[in-house]
């Protein structure tokens, strides 16, 4: 209907950058590193710790959830199911996630203490994920034809991880949103050229300021993609950290997932199969 | 004895390195002069580990908590500002607002030592210094903070209140609308009739020092982007502070040098020669640079009180010095030998000169027992800074007076002075009045003392920082409108903590910070197994009803001429009653821990600022909650009466805390009081306990001096009268005129005593000094009114004038200082000169050289 909203724009963009297909090297640089975070594997079983650290708290903030992703399309739509196993107190809560290029996500979150599926706004992907440093976007991918993008160098990347040195040959690419955004002017991102996972990625706000800056710590390979194990976001203007870990015992590639996981119905009562884990393998 | 030979002979025999030496000392502590820093933080009144400045920190730590400098925006004519013209500018002005910044000053050594040891601080996420000062995403304004909201596919959304400027009319007024019905927005964003809007911004931690250049950034915001008709005010203490200590610098530029420039001529007036009163002035100029500048060098900022030192010392450090010139000067026949002349006057006066300094260093001294640290400060300072003048008056001024002998040698030739002939008429009226009636004078003392002790009955005891302006400063006007139409400018936390009931078991705490001393959370982060399943916390229906009950109550506190105290409180509850309302239509707090902590989630989750609101009112741990409250005023007096009024509320049985039952041991709800307002109320009430003993014990350590000084009680205890009624009776009549009792005046006590007993012990020990020459009554007392009195008059004279500049003051406790300093000096100096005569007429008998003569005299 009303498909000439402000909102829609940057979907025209994008559809109209696509059609005038022409070669940008940085264009697909990143392009190759959205499929290699977001989309390895055609789905993804495994189980996250989230960890946020505030400045003066005695504690991180820790929440542990199951995180299965299924595409729809490569480099396209996905569909995400979280559920809540940590802290107690939130035990059995459960999130889905459409994820949509084009128009709004499809969001729904069932809290078992008042037994209701809530439907959460899907708009906006920039803002903070649970509560995290990181941003739904973070998360579940930016598309590349949001942004215009351009090499800056090439340069050797070196990240403390475990207490080892890693070195990491990387594309350095800055990426400026084609639209304005209410928080990013631009960001920077080192791209490892082996595996073509972001392994750093600054995030700059409209006062010339680094806001957010991300970093992939640990990196392994599992069923033979190499996967993020552990990264971490740190605000620095608002003294916030956010640690991501991956359960690495219990992270497996394309298995089977059927595609009722991810609809309204299984919100309360999700197969158990897909939710149990094995704690001690 | 010795002292005296080595100080004034050494000086006396080589006057030029005394003097080179001196101006070489000078240079040294001028050099330290561009290296100063104010500090007027009224948590610094307090020592750091004061018990209520640890809560303050911990709380400010644990809830992420900011000092806040208050922006309003009000239209004059009362209209509303909701229109779409006006919250368009205004949503401009939030912007520019956000993006204010001011680049750190360009690195030179003294920063680059100053950052070195800033990087040592324990802040491993903060190790970088920013050029923002403002936290953006704590800011409180219409565009900027969440609303919950369903929409119209009744998706729900956290997102900001007015996140664009609304398109129509209607929308504009909704805005306000929604802000009054929300419990969290309510007369903060806005007063309720819209015509204020309210922008509350926190401050980047170590930079509240900038207030001050950031209300100028916010000027130039205002001057782009309002129209005529409507005027913006800024509020809160960072900004009554750093203002007040800009115009503080100003006051003590200004008025140091007037009444500096005032004593000249005063002293110039009673000596009639340049080079004299020049002498004198460059003994005190001198003095006050010494000490100013080992104040800079110890490290200490100045504070209210310390930024007084130079105008406190400036008269102080010319006592001893008016005294020498005038015994020289008052000799009747001219000075053949001035070597001889400045030593036998100097050896006459070094007792006396000696022990007026100690006594003026103890009533400074005292000041330093007191927990108030810029009162410390100031204390000391003074303190050694009087001995330094006697220092300097022994060594560098007879040194001086050597030098410039020709005008020493001259007599004043009495009949030329008007002035001087006019204040000896006067100082003889009271000899002979003093002697004609002195029991009346005694009775009228009596009577005195009682008229005073009934005013300091009266005396009530308030400060607030914002009233060191003066009532048409432009920030005491904002803090009128603001607190008027909006909940309220001056912040004060009432914190809850889960203690246990019966206090054998301590509740087991970890003090560790995960910030500061990394533990690791994340190996083994899965294996949450082995966790016990609920600690015990606040996530319970009853405790947030509690707290829910608490603040409805303090929302209806009044004071005693029935105003509203508290004009907004903001807890959990209130969060956790919006949720609910929003999401389940339900706004009554729910009881069972997991809905409190899903609804928490939600909010959380679905929250554009990562829920930090949530952190502000609750610990990620749920260990301590805090009530946020905004007081319309920030007296002490306001602030005692609202403790005083929950402590009787939450005392009555129904009113108790909830108990949470736990196999463990039973827990209950801990209420402390923190926030800027208390804090200052803290110290008001260790000022006002710690005055009161300092007063006591520099009194009995002075008149413990004066038995040593007189060998002789009731010397002593003469002594001690005029100075003890003077003070009676300056603090009953504040305590009559309804004056409130604050810092300054709480201070001036001290000083009074330590100064005022000067004139005693000069008039004292040359009457006794005297009467073993003359042993005669009157010859003597003749005797003591001419030179030592007509020193004294000069002396009162000069501190009494010298203070008068501060009448013109900006600031009020400057004003407070200047009238009762100069009252202080005035009314004793009168009560010394009339009293003593009088005393010492009718205790001839007791006294001891007096009592075979006294016979006679009958």
């Amino acid at each position: 209907m009303c498909i000439f909203t402000k909102r829609a724009i940057p979907y025209f963009i994008i559809l109209i950058s696509t059609l005038t297909t022409y070669a940008n090297p940085a264009s697909d640089i990143i392009k190759k590193a959205n499929l290699a975070k977001h989309y390895a594997g055609s789905n993804l079983k495994t189980r996250i710790a989230m960890l946020v650290y505030y400045e003066g708290a005695k504690k991180p903030n820790k929440k542990i959830f199951n995180y299965i992703k299924k595409d729809v399309k490569n480099g396209g739509k996905q569909k995400y199911f979280l559920y809540f196993t940590y802290p107690p107190d939130i035990y059995k809560t459960a999130f889905i996630v459409h994820k949509h290029i084009n128009t709004d996500d499809y969001r729904r979150l069932y809290l078992p203490a008042s037994q209701k599926i809530l439907m959460i706004n899907g708009e906006k992907k920039q803002c903070p994920f649970m509560g995290s440093d990181f941003s739904a976007e973070d998360i579940t991918g930016r598309h590349e034809q949001m942004d215009n993008h351009r090499i800056l160098k090439e340069e050797m990347y070196s990240v403390t991880s475990e207490k080892q040195r890693l070195h990491y040959q990387t594309y350095v690419i800055e990426s400026i949103p084609k639209i304005k955004e209410e928080n990013t002017s631009k960001t920077i991102t080192w791209v490892d050229q082996k595996t073509f996972l972001p392994v750093r990625k600054v995030f700059y706000d409209h006062f010339s300021e680094q806001y957010k800056i991300y970093k992939a710590i640990l990196i392994k390979p599992i069923n033979g993609y190499p996967t993020i194990i552990k990264s971490e976001m740190l605000s620095p203007l608002e003294e916030t950290k956010t640690v991501f870990l991956l359960d690495v015992k219990n992270t497996y590639y394309n298995t089977d997932i059927p595609d009722n996981l991810f609809e309204d119905s299984s919100l309360r009562s999700p197969p158990k199969e897909l939710i149990n884990f094995n704690q001690n393998e | 004895m010795s002292i005296k030979k080595i100080l004034i002979g050494y000086s006396l025999k080589h006057p030029k390195p005394i003097i080179g030496l001196s101006f070489l000392i000078t240079l040294l502590f001028l050099v330290a002069m561009p290296n100063i820093r104010t500090d007027t933080d009224p948590v610094k009144m307090l020592t750091p580990d004061n018990p209520a400045v640890v809560l303050y920190n911990q709380m400010k730590a644990e809830f992420r908590l900011s000092d806040m400098i208050v922006v309003g925006i009000q239209d004059l004519s009362g209209a509303s500002l909701f229109t779409v013209d006006r919250l368009r500018r205004i949503h401009k002005i939030t912007q520019d607002i956000q993006a204010i910044s001011i680049p750190p000053s360009p690195t030179t050594f003294w920063t680059s030592l100053f950052k070195f040891i800033q990087w040592s601080k324990p802040d491993i996420l903060l190790n970088k210094t920013f050029k923002k000062l403002i936290i953006n995403a704590d800011i409180l304004s219409p565009s900027t903070v969440d609303d919950i909201i369903l929409n119209q596919k009744g998706e729900l959304n956290i997102a900001p209140l007015m996140r664009k400027p609304p398109q129509t009319e209607t929308e504009a007024q909704n805005l306000l609308k929604k802000i009054n019905k929300n419990a969290i927005f309510n007369g903060k964003l806005a007063s309720v009739d819209g015509s204020l809007i309210g922008i509350f911004l926190p401050l980047v931690k170590g930079k509240k020092n900038l207030s001050y250049s950031i209300g100028l950034k916010i000027q130039k915001i205002m001057d782009q982007n309002l129209r005529p008709g409507e005027q913006y005010y800024l509020a809160g203490l960072p900004i009554a502070e750093t203002t007040f200590g800009i115009e503080m610098f100003f006051q003590m530029g200004i008025y140091a040098p007037i009444a500096g420039v005032l004593i000249f001529f005063l002293l110039f007036l009673f000596f009639g020669d340049w080079r004299l009163a020049s002498g004198s002035m460059i003994l005190a100029a001198m003095t006050v640079i010494w000490a100013m500048g080992g104040l800079i060098y110890s490290g200490n900022p100045v504070h209210i009180m310390s930024s007084m030192i130079p105008i406190f010392l400036m008269p102080i450090a010319l006592l001893d010095s008016i005294h020498i010139i005038s015994h020289l000067k008052d000799r009747n026949k001219p000075i053949k030998r001035p070597l001889i002349a400045i030593w036998q006057v100097m050896s006459g006066l070094f007792n006396p000169m000696l022990f007026t300094s100690l006594t003026t260093l103890v009533g400074f001294i005292s000041l330093s027992t007191t927990g108030i640290q810029p009162i410390k400060v100031f204390g000391i300072t003074i303190g050694l800074g009087v001995m330094l003048a006697w220092l300097l008056s022994m060594t560098f001024l007879p040194a001086y007076l050597l030098l410039i002998d020709p005008s020493i040698k001259k007599p004043l030739t009495i009949d030329k002075k008007d002035s001087y002939y006019s204040i000896n008429r006067l100082i003889n009226f009271f000899r002979i009045f003093a002697i004609r009636f002195p029991k009346q004078l005694v009775i009228a003392s009596i009577l005195l003392m009682i008229f005073s002790l009934f005013g300091i009955r009266m005396i009530t005891i308030n400060d607030n920082p914002v009233r060191w302006f003066k009532s048409d400063h432009k920030l005491r006007k904002s803090d009128r409108v603001m607190n008027n139409k909006l909940a309220g400018t001056y912040m004060a936390n009432l914190i809850f903590e889960l203690q246990p009931v019966s206090k054998k078991k301590s509740s087991p705490q970890q003090s560790q910070n995960a910030i500061t001393k990394p533990i690791d959370f994340e190996t083994n982060v899965f294996e949450t197994e082995n966790l016990p399943l609920l600690t015990p916390d606040l996530k319970d229906g009853g405790l947030i009803r509690y707290i829910d009950k608490i603040q409805s109550f303090l929302l209806t506190v009044q004071d005693e001429k029935g105003n509203k105290i508290v004009g907004a409180t903001t807890s959990i509850a209130d969060f956790l009653k919006k949720v609910g309302q929003t999401a389940f239509q339900n706004p009554e707090i729910p009881m069972s821990r997991k809905t409190i902590a899903q609804y928490l989630f939600l909010y959380e989750s679905g929250d554009h600022d990562k829920g930090r609101d949530l952190w502000k009112f609750i610990t990620m741990d749920y260990q301590k909650a805090q009530i946020w409250l905004q007081l319309k005023n920030g007296d002490n007096q306001i602030m005692n009466h609202l403790i005083s009024e929950l402590d009787h509320y939450i005392k009555k049985p129904e009113n108790r805390s909830p108990i949470l039952k736990l196999p463990t041991g039973d827990l209950k709800l801990a209420i402390k009081w923190s926030g800027l307002t208390h804090i200052n109320n803290v110290w008001q009430n260790e000022m006002v306990k710690g005055m009161g003993y300092a007063l006591i014990g520099s009194f009995l350590a002075v008149f413990f001096m004066m038995n040593i000084l007189f060998r002789s009680t009731i010397w002593a205890i003469i002594s001690m009268i005029p100075l003890a009624l003077s003070m009676l009776f300056i603090y009953g009549f504040i305590g009559w005129t309804g004056k409130y009792y604050d810092m300054p005046i709480a201070v001036l006590s001290c000083l009074a005593l330590g100064l005022s007993i000067d004139f005693a012990i000069h008039f004292n020990q040359t009457f006794r000094e005297f009467f073993k020459q003359t042993k005669s009554f009157h010859k003597t007392l003749e005797r003591v009114f001419k030179e030592p009195c007509s020193a004294i008059s000069r002396n009162i004279l000069v501190i009494s004038i010298g203070f008068t500049p501060l009448f013109f003051a900006e600031l009020v406790p400057y004003i407070t200082v200047g009238v009762f300093f100069s009252a202080i000096i005035l009314i004793s100096g009168i009560a010394s000169l009339l009293l003593l005569p009088a005393l010492i007429y009718l205790l001839q008998p007791w006294l001891p050289e007096m009592r075979e003569k006294s016979k006679f005299i009958r």
